[in-house]
Formats: structure tokens, C-alpha cells, sequence
């Protein structure tokens, strides 16, 4: 299948990516959840009328939910092109007519039609702002409006399946790598003080290498530039701490965080088969000593990240192996995992 | 949507009519509160949604399964008051068959009219949820197609966030012509 290729960021950040979504729905028709087939196909012609007209050709690739199968769905959602949720519909129901799918421009952006609302609209990017995304999304934004009247109120804003989401309909995240503050034991605190200032701290894979995102909770009456300003404060606020903690740990545990690097890179080096959650573990614990200068080799953050998101299950299958209609269980996945990472730590040693 | 009207006629042997149409079985007991009068009605499908769409204003409609009214209808009559706030389960948006029940268990909506119907429970718990939310009206992104007085309230919002940092930079002159922008906007409003 086409992939889409994610730039390499060279910034030294803590912050790997960004992530936005809109909701929108068709004020003349109740929620996919709750409006029947036929009118819910009715959204999505007009939805696609609408896009073909403002659009060149070329730039949408849209897809039916055939064509979406395990392995893509999967590739989609670890892209962060297709959410879960909208990923989950579709395996509950493959032959779903009305739904939609769509990547545009390679990869900047995608649209679920008739997901939990009417429309969606993602970014996700790894060098960009969460800025950038929404300077992308929201000129769709309004060409998906010539098409459907949306669903909005005067005092509520937009109108949503969820009404946790009300208002802006925006959800916004970022990606940090985080693996100090979760080792030390610092991620509760973290997480508190987080929500004190109206965002959530979650676990991305499990929290496994230290990746979480921050995520606005919900919508409210602010407007869509206080949303991103608010994630993209806190979000760098959390990523100061933890480089400060970084320094820190090294001084006072030298040996245990030795330990600690050494054994991962040990493992990379070695293995013959692991799972996606052991791998990213341990890129994390070797991107910290390549920081710390205990393991000769140049690995950012955002390398790491990178490498991290080429070892899931979809992007081994598709990009690595070739297959689009093998299982997501086939343990080929676990063998060709850990070739890969053999290949890229081979030359790494630990400096004495 | 009332997805599952066909179920509740499967084995019904009698079979009501709706009430307006007099055509097709009746799935909908509506009870439409009026300002002097209180009007119960069985009605199919459509002429419910009929119904809901002439009616003027947020008029306060509260419809159920028909089967569970006639059912049910015993109790309902004996033990009005006690069965009162289970009642309020059954509060139900016409336009998509969402009932207050469906929303405190999935807490999804079915339609933009259950922002209206079900607007007290909403305003409470969105009220509780963050007890600091700021309850301020919406200041986002217009839409195209939103109304024009939603765009003039947000450039108010704009100008006076404006004008509050150029008088805090100490910008007298740029701030004096936003506060004129500002005056004309309000007064172009009333």
C-alpha cells in the first residue's frame, strides 16, 4: 500500500509531535450514531462534492472502508492519520457504505466521514506546531462547510455527538518523551498539576519509553488559538523539568543509570524476537545515554521517536514486510522487529 | 431515529394507529406540555417528527415507546408522582429517538435539537465536571454560514482583548482608535 512518509525533525526537542482533530457535524441530520444509512451517505456525498470542487485533483486519496483493512487501519492509526475510534467502526462494520476516509497532500491531513461525528478532520505531524497543523485544517475546515451547514449555536459553539467536546470541537495533543519523570516516580505529580490547568496527562503505548501526550480536556468557550497556546505552554513546561531531571539523575545514581542503558543496549543488539512495548523501552533508555554520553552514538529524541513508530505492528507490515492481508499477530512481525533493530545498534557501543 | 419500533409491534397481536395519520402503527406516546394544556398522543414516526418540527420554540415534549405506556399504563396513572423521576429517564428528543436514559449511559447525543432538549441536565454536568470552567460564551471560529451576530460578538471579544494589552503596553494612540472601532461595533449592535 502507499505510505507516508514523516519528515526527520532536527530540532533537539522533548516535544515529538502534534496532533489535531476537528469535529463537525450537519445541522439537518442527527449523529452518525443515531441518523440511519441513508442519510448519513447523503452527508457523505456532499461532504465529498465539496472537497472535489475546492480541491485539486490528486490531492485527496480517498478510501472506502474495503479497501481498509487490519494492516492498513493499523498503519493509518500508528500515522495518527485515522483514530481509533474511527478504526474500531470500521472492523465492527467492513461493508459501512456511508463511511469515508481520506489522506490529503501526502500525509498533512486526513478526513473520517461519519465516524463519532459527521466529520473529522486530523493533522499529525512530527517537525510541525500544533499552529502549523490547524493552519492546514482550518481552510479544510471551511471547504467541508460549503458542503454541509454545521451544526453550531451562538452560546455553545460547535455542536457534537460528545458533549464533553462542545464549543471549539478541537482536540489538540502533544507527544513527549517523558521517561525521567516516569522512572523517578515524578509522572503522578506531573499529571496533577497538569490537570490543574485544564489538560490531561495520558500514557501513549502503555507510557512504554516514557511517551505520553498532553491533551486539551474537551471544549469550552475559549477560541482555538488560547486551546493551542494552553497545550503548547504546558506541554514545554513539562519538557524543561525533565531535561532538568535528566542531568540530575546521572550525577547522583552514575551506576544504576549505567546499568540501566547498558542492559537495554545489550538487548538491542541481541534479540531474535520482542513486541512493540519492549522495543520502545528500550530505543528510550538508549536515546537517554546517547544525551548523557555513556553510549557513543548521535540518537535525538526525535530519531528515536521516529525509529520507535517503524517497529509498531502496521508499519513493520507495511513498510518492512510487504504484506497487506496477514495477521497483526504473525510472529514474522516480533522476528523482522528485532532484525531491524539488530541492524540499526550493531555499530552502537557503550563509551567507558 | 426510533430504531426499534418494528420490535415492539413483533408480536403484538392489536395493533394502535397513529393518531394523526390514521395510516400507520402508532410507536410514539408524546406528551406535549403546552402553556395551558397538557396533550397526549400516539403517534407513528413521522407525524411524530412532524410534530417536533412545527412545534414553535423549545416546547417541552416528553415521548416513550408506545408499547411501554400501554404496558405500563397502571402504574403510571396510580403512582404518578413516585414514578416521576424515572419518568425523566424517558425524556426523549423526537428528532433522533435519543432519551436522557441513552445519554447518561453513552453520554453522546443524538442530534443538535438534544442541545435543547436535554439543556438543563447538560448545563449541570458540564457544570460539575470542571466546577471552574469558565462559563463564558463561545469565542471561537465562526462558521461561513453562522449567524452574523456571532461574527460581530467575536470581533468585540477580539478588539477588547486587544485594547486591554495596549493599555497595558502603554499604546495610547493605537489603543484610542480600537476603543472607536469598538464603540462603533457596540453601538451598530444595539
Amino acid at each position: 500500500m502507499k505510505t507516508y512518509d514523516v519528515h526527520d525533525a532536527t530540532e533537539e526537542s522533548l516535544i515529538l509531535a502534534a496532533r489535531l482533530r476537528v469535529g463537525r457535524n450537519d445541522a439537518g441530520v442527527c449523529f452518525p450514531h443515531a441518523a440511519d444509512p441513508d442519510e448519513l451517505a447523503g452527508v457523505k456525498d456532499r461532504v465529498l462534492s465539496a472537497l472535489h470542487a475546492a480541491c485539486s485533483p490528486g490531492e485527496w486519496e480517498m478510501r472506502v472502508p474495503e479497501e481498509l483493512n487490519a494492516q492498513v487501519r493499523s498503519y493509518l492509526t500508528e500515522r495518527g492519520l485515522m483514530s481509533r475510534t474511527f478504526a474500531k467502526s470500521i472492523a465492527e462494520d467492513p461493508a459501512s457504505e456511508h463511511r469515508s476516509f481520506g489522506v490529503f497532500r501526502g500525509g498533512i491531513a486526513s478526513i473520517e466521514i461519519n465516524g463519532a461525528d459527521h466529520v473529522r478532520i486530523l493533522g499529525y505531524r512530527t517537525e510541525e506546531s500544533l499552529k502549523d497543523i490547524w493552519s492546514v485544517l482550518d481552510p479544510l475546515d471551511d471547504v467541508v462547510e460549503t458542503g454541509i451547514p454545521y451544526a453550531f449555536s451562538e452560546e455553545r459553539g460547535y455542536l457534537t455527538a460528545n458533549p464533553g467536546e462542545l464549543g471549539t470541537a478541537l482536540r489538540a495533543d502533544l507527544t513527549l518523551f517523558l521517561p525521567i519523570l516516569m522512572v523517578s516516580g515524578r509522572i503522578e505529580a506531573a499529571a496533577k498539576a497538569i490537570s490543574r490547568k485544564g489538560l490531561t496527562l495520558s500514557p501513549l503505548m502503555g507510557g512504554a519509553g516514557g511517551m505520553f501526550l498532553i491533551t486539551n480536556a474537551g471544549g469550552s468557550g475559549a477560541d482555538e488559538e488560547q486551546v493551542l497556546d494552553l497545550v503548547d505552554t504546558v506541554s514545554k513546561e513539562v519538557a524543561d523539568k525533565e531535561r532538568a531531571l535528566r542531568s540530575v539523575l546521572f550525577r547522583d545514581q552514575p551506576v544504576r543509570v549505567r546499568d540501566y542503558i547498558g542492559r537495554a543496549l545489550g538487548v538491542l543488539k541481541n534479540c531474535w524476537v520482542i513486541d512493540t512495548v519492549e522495543s520502545w523501552s528500550l530505543i528510550a533508555a538508549v536515546q537517554l545515554g546517547c544525551e548523557l554520553g555513556i553510549v557513543d552514538e548521535e540518537l535525538s529524541a526525535a530519531n528515536a521517536f521516529a525509529l520507535m513508530c517503524s517497529v509498531q505492528s502496521g508499519h513493520m507490515m507495511v513498510e518492512r514486510m510487504g504484506h497487506e492481508d496477514g495477521s497483526l499477530e504473525d510472529p514474522e512481525i516480533g522476528i523482522t522487529r528485532a532484525q531491524v533493530l539488530r541492524e540499526r545498534f550493531s555499530d552502537v557501543s557503550i563509551r567507558d | 431515529m426510533f430504531a426499534e419500533e418494528s420490535g415492539w409491534f413483533g408480536d403484538a397481536g392489536e395493533v394502535r394507529f397513529c393518531e394523526s395519520c390514521r395510516e400507520r402503527p402508532a410507536s410514539v406516546h408524546v406528551t406535549r406540555v403546552g402553556e395551558e394544556d397538557i396533550a397526549q398522543v400516539f403517534l407513528c414516526r413521522e407525524c411524530a417528527e412532524k410534530a417536533a418540527n412545527e412545534a414553535e420554540g423549545p416546547a417541552i415534549v416528553l415521548a416513550m415507546p408506545a408499547e411501554f405506556v400501554e404496558s405500563f399504563a397502571g402504574i403510571l396513572d396510580t403512582e404518578e408522582d413516585e414514578e416521576e423521576s424515572q419518568l425523566d429517564e424517558y425524556l426523549l428528543c423526537v428528532t433522533c429517538g435519543t432519551t436522557l436514559r441513552d445519554l447518561k449511559t453513552s453520554n453522546r447525543l443524538g442530534c443538535a435539537s438534544c442541545y435543547q432538549v436535554f439543556e438543563e441536565y447538560l448545563e449541570e454536568n458540564l457544570e460539575d465536571e470542571e466546577e471552574e470552567r469558565d462559563l463564558v460564551l463561545f469565542a471561537g471560529k465562526i462558521p461561513a454560514g453562522g449567524p452574523e451576530e456571532s461574527r460581530v460578538r467575536k470581533e468585540i471579544l477580539r478588539l477588547r482583548r486587544m485594547l486591554d494589552e495596549l493599555v497595558d503596553t502603554e499604546r495610547f494612540e493605537e489603543a484610542a482608535s480600537v476603543r472607536d472601532r469598538l464603540s462603533e461595533l457596540v453601538e451598530g449592535r444595539v
